[in-house]
């Protein structure tokens, strides 16, 4: 505990303090962040289009209003990404950490993106 | 058949994109100053691509897919031809989204000591790798439902 997790931490990237961090789980914070940021903005898109397939009508006004899904569904999850990344969270986390939170998240949200594109197709 | 080259364009920057995330992913494999810098290279060129690989298949989407849609829906793939379809607008974001943290990871991840951002960096490169190969299988799909569609209004 001690430490290892004294040096993880810090979050910090090893030039940024100026050393070489041995801690073999040690990533940077913005790894960490954006990594969060990543599973929050995917998830996101597939409830969202879960939500849709739901709706019909709800998908008919996401399209008058915003345009096409490959375009405005790209757009929100790049807000999301990036507008969380920046907000440093996670610095308990390790690669593994990350990497776990990572692969559920893409399965999680592929599972349901698949399983609405279904839907939506048996209309 | 400037439009016909168009709808070769986007695949191919895709794949290209796999490739090289695939690249990112061996030179992870063992890391040291060499093998950084490519990576360097390597997780730029993923983003890159990809991030082209998504106007270039959604212009598509936008002006020339309806016709080929009506295909589709005439003929006995219907159902799998639109679940690609819907498939590919959505799964595309989780595979941009990786491609762009990629870079993250390799530039502010302390790859040289930490095993674990290696571990992280090898993770999203092999979901790069996954899900671009999702991607061409529903591509395919795709364009097996026209085809099929067309065989079935021929009565062949
Ligand atoms: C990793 C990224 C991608 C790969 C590897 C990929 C691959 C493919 C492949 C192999 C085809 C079949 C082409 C043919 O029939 O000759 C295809 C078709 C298609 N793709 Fe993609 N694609 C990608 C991203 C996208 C994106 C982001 C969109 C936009 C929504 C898109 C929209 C389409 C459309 C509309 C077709 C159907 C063309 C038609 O037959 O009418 N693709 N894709």
């Amino acid at each position: 505990m001690s430490t290892t997790h004294a040096i993880k931490d810090t979050g910090a990237p090893a030039h940024a303090a100026g050393r070489e961090n041995k801690d073999p789980e040690a990533i940077g914070r913005p790894v960490a962040s954006f990594g969060l940021s990543f599973a929050v903005a995917v998830l996101a898109t597939a409830v969202i289009f879960a939500i849709k397939a739901a709706e019909p009508e709800l998908d008919e006004w996401a399209e008058e209003a915003f345009g096409h899904a490959w375009f405005y569904q790209a757009v929100l999850a790049l807000v999301l990404f990036f507008g969380l990344g920046f907000i440093p969270m996670g610095g308990r986390l390790g690669g593994r950490g990350v990497a776990a939170i990572v692969i559920g998240s893409t399965v999680a949200s592929g599972l349901i993106i698949l399983a609405a594109a279904a839907a939506l197709a048996l209309g | 058949m400037l439009k016909d080259l168009f709808i070769l364009v986007h695949p191919t920057l895709g794949v290209l994109g796999v490739l090289a995330a695939l690249w990112v992913f061996v030179e992870a494999l063992k890391v040291n100053d060499d093998t950084l810098r490519r990576m360097k290279i390597a997780s730029v060129t993923v983003a890159v691509l990809m991030l082209l690989t998504w106007p270039a298949g959604g212009v598509w989407d936008s002006l020339f897919y309806g016709a080929d849609k009506a295909v589709i829906e005439k003929g006995p793939w219907a159902f799998l031809g639109d679940t690609a379809m819907e498939t590919k607008e959505h799964l595309f974001v989780i595979v941009l989204l990786l491609s762009l943290y990629l870079p993250i990871v390799v530039f502010a991840g302390n790859l040289r000591a930490s095993r674990g951002a290696r571990l992280l960096t090898m993770t999203v490169a092999g979901l790069v790798v996954l899900s671009g190969l999702a991607m061409e299988g529903a591509g395919a799909v795709l364009g097996l439902s026209v085809k099929v569609a067309f065989f079935n209004l021929m009565g062949a």
